[in-house]
């Protein structure tokens, strides 16, 4: 499976540092709830009914015992000890507080994981067969081309403002695909 | 003829801990839906309203949500403030968790 390169993982921790700034920013008053929260959306954080929720990234459902374990290990340090997996791959945690999603965010980092855009109106993530690379009767095994989507989206211009169907006056033209 | 004014109660999430949160006479915030400050005079919940709005550090998101005097205090009308005082539907998670150890 994929591994991090250092530009990626250089990437990743500038995010991090960026989102603690803005967190703290949002806590002593200097960014509005009006400022902040596309900002956090961008790194997955939703305000809930009931909570906050972080979505985390799972690049075609495939995962090291090292990043299951660390997402074990969040939940059980940093919120109720259980996390929900998605129906496109991902996990989500439904009772972080504000306070502790910077190092959580770092906690991610430090095996490879992110929240980037899993909120939005993004490619939220690549999913793939979880018999991929296992069935006998696969055509294809669909991971090598999973992995070059995945690659190209996160930082794409245009990635962070797809749209499942056309708005008036959109600058950005509709993507009919929903992954 | 105007229509008569349906109690509320002034509810937000707390910025920090996302919790669903209610504003109190005595200007606490409260986790508990009873202890909420039920306003029948609709000049006055504006005015409560604002008081939680300019608390921007402290919650987020606040609104009036319809309540009615209940035995214990304030009870919620509409469905989705009486989940709102439970937590998820799928499970004992949330505020309704302590009550189902």
């Amino acid at each position: 499976m994929y591994e991090y390169s250092d530009f990626d993982e250089a990437f990743v921790r500038t995010r991090n540092a960026q989102f603690r700034a803005q967190v703290e920013r949002r806590l002593s008053g200097a960014l509005t709830e009006d400022e902040f929260r596309p900002l956090r959306l961008m790194n997955g954080l939703y305000l809930q009914l009931h909570a906050y929720m972080l979505r985390i990234a799972i690049p075609y459902g495939t995962i090291s015992s090292a990043q299951m374990r660390q997402l074990a290990w969040i939940a059980e340090r940093w919120d109720k000890g259980y996390g929900h997996f998605t129906t496109r791959q991902n996990i989500q945690f439904n009772w972080p507080k504000l306070t502790d999603v910077p190092d959580i965010l770092e906690a991610l980092a430090d095996v490879g994981m992110h929240s980037i855009q899993t909120s939005g109106n993004t490619i939220r993530n690549v999913t793939a067969d979880h018999f991929a690379g296992a069935a006998v009767d696969e055509i294809e095994d669909p991971r090598p081309t999973a992995e070059l989507i995945r690659q190209c989206r996160p930082t794409m211009p245009n990635s962070s403002s797809c749209r499942a169907s056309s708005r008036s006056g959109s600058p950005v033209p509709p993507m009919t695909a929903r992954w | 003829m105007s229509r008569a004014f349906t109690p509320k109660v002034v509810t937000a999430n707390a910025l920090i801990e996302g919790d669903v949160v209610y504003l109190t006479a005595d200007d606490r915030w409260s986790r508990d839906h009873a202890e909420a400050e039920l306003i029948e005079d609709e000049a006055h919940a504006q005015l409560r309203l604002l008081k939680a709005e300019h608390q921007k550090n402290i919650v987020v998101g606040a609104y009036l949500a319809d309540a009615r005097r209940g035995p214990d205090g304030p009870e919620p009308i509409h469905f989705r403030e009486v989940f709102r005082t439970r937590g998820p539907s799928n499970y004992a998670h949330g505020k309704q968790e302590s009550r189902h150890v």
